[in-house]
């Protein structure tokens, strides 16, 4: 245990070095390369004194403090509970209006849509009132001209007259009289008639 | 010696270690001021756009919001070629058509927005409007803009008109009454003139019902809206027709054989009327001579009213059985009642003869039935006698003289009667009237005084109007009419029918027998008075009862001013009302009456 402990506080430590090594050796590359820099612009400025920038850069790495500790990063602190009601509200809002846009835009669309339709619909169901009125004024016409050419004496039509006509008893509501009763006079009425026969009497519910 | 950068890069190197070391809250402390100022910042550009924003939507909103509700809705929505049906179509008891709107369109020319060269314009418009092209380029060259070049134009030509798209051509759509049965109907039916407005008939009296929404609406305005608009309840389909109770098959026989008639005796005009004494509908009413409503601009003035409900005459001899029925009811006469008939007497200083005095002389003592049969103007002078006169101006007064009978058509005439005091105090009037003379009615009041004998003694409304139907048939509306009053008991009613079928039977009114039916009737020949005088023309007619057992249809056909020797109203009238009989018991199915 105590063994376990030990190693691993070497570990730590050697880790530790390490860390601190290469931190250190970074701090002098970067200096050395700033340094290295500055004295290649100063060698472009002023080609005589490069001789000396091998000096300043190893004075430099000599100068370079060490550091021995790392400030941890602060930790965020719990957000407060207005924040947070806040963020929530924020969120939820962000919902709420991206769906009212979308049905905004899905409600405008539709009755600009609805409106053109019901507007082809009843210019259509015009039409066809407009259509029905044409051809009835067109049957009636066709009606009217029929009768006025039935008129003419050349036609061969007559005006309805009773002679030409068949009444037929009623059938009664019993059974028996009624096969009897539905048999249609072979007669028309004015042969009925002529014959003497009045075979008529007055139809039910007249 | 170090350059001043890297001094600098150093200090800022040191500061940064220094604030490594430094705790959290004084580096948050240093900063909140400046976070605070972004943050309202921020805010303040949010609230500022909201505000702006609000104040745009709430200038689209009220200011500007009915203009642009008004270009959106122009945008959205259809411009119809057609306008929408004004006034309902007018059909007959079996759904013919009597009269219905018909679109017709006036093109307009505005020869400056012409696209193209008038040549081209003309050329493609000649072909439609059967026009030469010449005659079309000269008239675009009358005026820059607004020339009417044709109108009346047909719906099927506009569409093709409309399809041409050229610019500068304006098609304006009008609605025109259209009457197919052209004067089967016309006095009935009316006119509406090319302005749109009733002018007689029906059209006219009967507008309130033919109006739809829409029409009634147009007619306040004195404009035709063209725009649909789906959410007006007015464009909704309104299929209601208006119903009469006019059956076109009779009409046309009625006018047909009344024509004929009218020609046979060179007679002035005529009328023939077919009513259901059951309820007052007229199946048939025909004047002569009629005219074309869709040429109404070609007709005589006399043409267009109906002078059957509009014009008063001397009914004559068609008055006495009334009178019979009146004395029935006063029981001053029973129907085995006899009356000495001299053939001619003086009331005062007129002399009253019987119509066949010169041929017959005196028919010595008659029967009720008698004096009908012979139409006896002396047997009823002396049987009305017996009825004291203001008894009997009562009677006139109560069967409606001086009142109208109620029918839908306008212009209807009322029936003049003398003076009371006159009437009474005079005995020549009281006389004059027992035979149907010295008063005036109409045919139309006639027929319903006739009716009253058929229905048992009502005075019914006569009526052409059935109602409002919707094309199922239903009926929607019906106009109301009075409870029709009793005026005569039924006894007397069925009495003075069983005197009038003696009159068809073995009388003057023989030429109006239809084997197989019973038939009731009366003639009538009066003098036409004129200016105070009574002249040698003559207004001839006959009524007509069917049938005697259960009696139901009257008819009455009046000829004015037959002309010839043998003009009356037995040899004009009576076999128009033959004939009309013929077919009404072929149309309504009346059974033959059974041998008794």
């Amino acid at each position: 245990m105590v063994a376990a402990l030990k190693s691993r506080s070497v570990q730590s430590g050697e880790q530790s070095r390490n860390i601190r090594e290469d931190r250190h050796f970074q701090d002098q590359a970067v200096t050395r390369l700033q340094t290295f820099q500055k004295g290649v612009n100063a060698a472009q400025a002023h080609p005589s004194r490069s001789s000396n920038s091998n000096k300043v850069i190893s004075r430099s790495v000599r100068s370079q403090p060490s550091l021995t500790t790392i400030a941890p990063l602060p930790k965020p602190s719990p957000r407060p509970l207005w924040l947070k009601l806040l963020l929530r509200c924020q969120q939820g809002s962000t919902v709420v209006t991206g769906t009212l846009m979308l049905s905004l835009l899905a409600v405008y669309s539709s009755t600009v849509s609805l409106n053109s339709q019901v507007s082809q619909g009843t210019q259509q169901l015009a039409d066809f009132h407009r259509d029905r009125q044409q051809l009835t004024a067109a049957n009636e016409v066709l009606k009217h001209h029929m009768a006025e050419q039935a008129e003419a004496p050349g036609a061969g039509l007559n005006i309805r007259h009773p002679n030409s006509m068949l009444f037929l008893n009623s059938s009664s509501p019993t059974g028996e009289t009624a096969h009897e009763q539905a048999v249609p006079s072979p007669l028309p009425t004015h042969e009925a008639n002529a014959l003497g026969q009045r075979p008529f009497s007055p139809p039910l519910g007249y | 010696m170090t350059s001043p950068a890297v001094s600098n890069r150093r200090k800022r190197r040191k500061t940064a270690q220094k604030g490594h070391r430094c705790s959290v809250k004084s580096a948050q402390r240093i900063r909140r001021p400046a976070l605070r100022v972004r943050a309202l910042l921020v805010w303040l550009v949010l609230i500022l756009a909201m505000v702006a924003l609000i104040w745009r939507l709430a200038q689209l909103q009220l200011v500007q919001g009915p203009t642009l509700a008004n270009m959106a809705s122009q945008q959205q929505q259809l411009y119809g070629l057609n306008p929408p049906v004004e006034r309902r179509p007018i059909i007959d008891r079996q759904g013919n058509v009597l009269a219905i709107d018909q679109v017709r369109f006036t093109l307009y020319a505005h020869p400056i927005l012409f696209k193209q060269s008038p040549e081209a314009v003309a050329e493609a418009l000649g072909t439609m409007l059967e026009r030469s092209p010449a005659s079309l380029v000269e008239t675009f060259g009358q005026q820059r803009t607004g020339i009417t070049v044709a109108k009346d134009i047909p719906e099927e030509i506009a569409h093709k008109i409309h399809d041409l798209k050229q610019d500068g051509l304006e098609l304006i759509p009008n609605l025109k009454r259209f009457y197919p049965q052209q004067d089967l109907f016309s006095e009935i039916v009316g006119y509406v003139d090319l302005e749109g407005n009733a002018q007689a008939g029906l059209e006219y009296s009967s507008r309130e019902q033919l109006l739809t929404l829409l029409g009634r609406r147009a007619e306040a305005k004195s404009t035709t809206p063209v725009r649909f608009d789906p959410t007006d309840q007015a464009l909704s389909s309104d299929d209601l027709q208006l119903q009469l109770t006019l059956d076109s098959r009779l009409q046309r026989v009625a006018q047909i054989r009344l024509r004929q008639q009218l020609q046979a005796y060179g007679a002035k005009r005529g009328t023939v009327m077919v009513m259901d004494a059951t309820n007052g509908a007229l199946l048939s009413m025909v004047t002569e001579p009629s005219y074309d409503p869709n040429a109404y601009f070609d007709a005589d003035l006399e043409w267009i009213k109906n002078w059957a409900v509009s014009d008063l005459y001397e009914p004559g001899s068609t008055f006495k059985p009334i009178n019979v029925a009146i004395a029935l009811e006063e029981n001053i006469a029973d129907v085995d009642t006899t009356i000495y008939d001299e053939g001619r007497i003086t009331i005062g200083k007129w002399p009253i003869k019987n119509a066949d005095y010169a041929s017959a002389g005196g028919h010595g003592t008659l029967t009720l039935t008698e004096v009908l049969q012979y139409s006896s103007n002396v047997g009823m002078v002396h049987l009305m006698a017996k009825l004291d006169p203001q008894r009997y101006f009562d009677w006139l007064l109560k069967l409606g003289f001086g009142k109208p009978t109620g029918i839908e058509l306008p212009a209807e005439g009322i029936a003049q009667l003398k003076d009371p005091e006159q009437f009474v105090r005079s005995r020549i009037e009281p006389a004059t009237t027992s035979f149907g003379q010295g008063f005036a009615t109409t045919p139309l009041q006639m027929l319903q005084l006739q009716a009253s004998l058929a229905n048992g003694g009502k005075l019914v409304t006569p009526h052409v109007i059935n109602g409002l139907v919707d094309s199922q048939g239903k009926v929607q509306w019906q106009p109301e009419r009075p409870t029709p009053e009793q005026v005569f008991s039924s006894q007397t009613a069925t009495e003075v029918l069983k005197m009038m079928e003696a009159v068809v039977q073995d009388g003057t009114g023989e030429a109006a027998q239809v084997p197989g039916y019973r038939i009731a009737g009366k003639t009538g020949t009066a003098q036409k008075a004129l200016n105070g005088y009574y002249t040698q023309e003559r207004i001839t007619s006959f009524v007509g009862i069917l049938p005697v057992e259960t009696p139901r249809y009257v008819v009455l056909a009046v000829v004015d001013n037959p002309k010839g020797d043998d003009a009356y109203g037995s040899t004009v009238a009576a076999p128009i009302v033959k004939t009309i009989i013929e077919s009404l018991v072929s149309i309504e199915g009346i059974p033959p009456t059974p041998a008794s």
